[in-house]
């Protein structure tokens, strides 16, 4: 697994890659966590449409850092428009949770 | 239902053999010329049966776990996971979905209900103390088109 950041007037793009399980949740959770928490991010967008596997380690790893980003009043979005992993987000009731779009340009109007 | 072919993998409780397991299976599915939607629902179906072993069946201990393939006829695929650690006490609350034993860990509580809605059929026995054993199976829809005969290699099956 291997992530890119950005950062656009405040909102903190995270475009994580390759396969999130437990190993990999496990090593990014505090890097993930630090860039949430930064004073200069007020909006999170997680785009995982490029993730070639998720697992619901990688649906508990998702929940955490929203949790992490509603502690400090942030709004957490996710991108995603990879059928698999939309079908593991639905089972596993993630949408109810935390709001999902199918591009960046949605998630950041 | 005749065996045509099967495979044995065992492996230590690391978290970096998760993904290891899930492409092992994967290439031994691979000989039913699987879509990519049923190859990943496998290899989730095998990463949360290796993760429970790994998180909940070890804990802090490395132990051994052995994972079973099996391919029958009519496309039916057959995968074991089985643990020998510390078992589960009620299965039936374990597969209930959200609950989870270490909602500190962000465990989502789903792995069970991922692997019944990604595969078609689980069957869980666990013994306390003992270990515990995840059985599952899917029917690999048969692509005509493609031409793929796999009962031609093994004239016969294979007794097991």
């Amino acid at each position: 697994m291997d992530f890119e950041t950005i950062i656009i007037e405040g909102t903190l793009i995270l475009k994580i890659k390759g396969e999130l399980d437990q190993y990999n949740a496990d090593r990014y959770r505090l890097r993930f966590d630090m860039k949430i928490v930064s004073p200069e991010v007020q909006k999170v967008v997680i785009d995982i449409s490029e993730l070639s596997f998720m697992d619901s380690s990688g649906v508990g790893f998702l929940v955490g850092r929203f949790r992490t980003a509603k502690a400090f009043a942030k709004e957490l979005v996710l991108v995603c428009n990879s059928n698999y992993i939309n079908k593991l987000l639905s089972t596993c009731g993630i949408e109810k949770l935390i709001k999902k779009y199918t591009t960046i340009e949605e998630a950041l109007s | 239902m005749k065996v045509l072919n099967y495979m044995e993998l065992k492996i230590p409780s690391k978290a970096q053999n998760e993904a290891f397991a899930r492409v092992a299976v994967a290439a031994f599915v691979a000989q039913l010329d699987p879509t990519l939607d049923e190859i990943t629902e496998i290899k989730t179906a095998v990463s949360e049966a290796v993760t429970n072993s790994i998180i909940h069946a070890y804990e802090d201990k490395i132990g051994e776990i052995i994972i079973k393939g099996k391919i029958y006829e009519n496309y039916i695929v057959e995968i074991e996971v089985i643990d020998f650690g510390k078992g589960i006490e009620d299965v039936e609350l374990a597969r209930q979905p959200l609950f989870t034993t270490k909602p500190d860990q962000e465990r989502s509580g789903m792995g069970f209900t991922v692997m019944e809605t990604f595969m078609d059929k689980l069957e869980v026995t666990s013994e306390v103390g003992r270990g515990t054993c995840v059985r599952m199976f899917k029917a690999i829809k048969k692509r005509k088109s493609e031409g793929v005969e796999i009962e031609q290699g093994f004239p016969g099956g294979i007794d097991k």
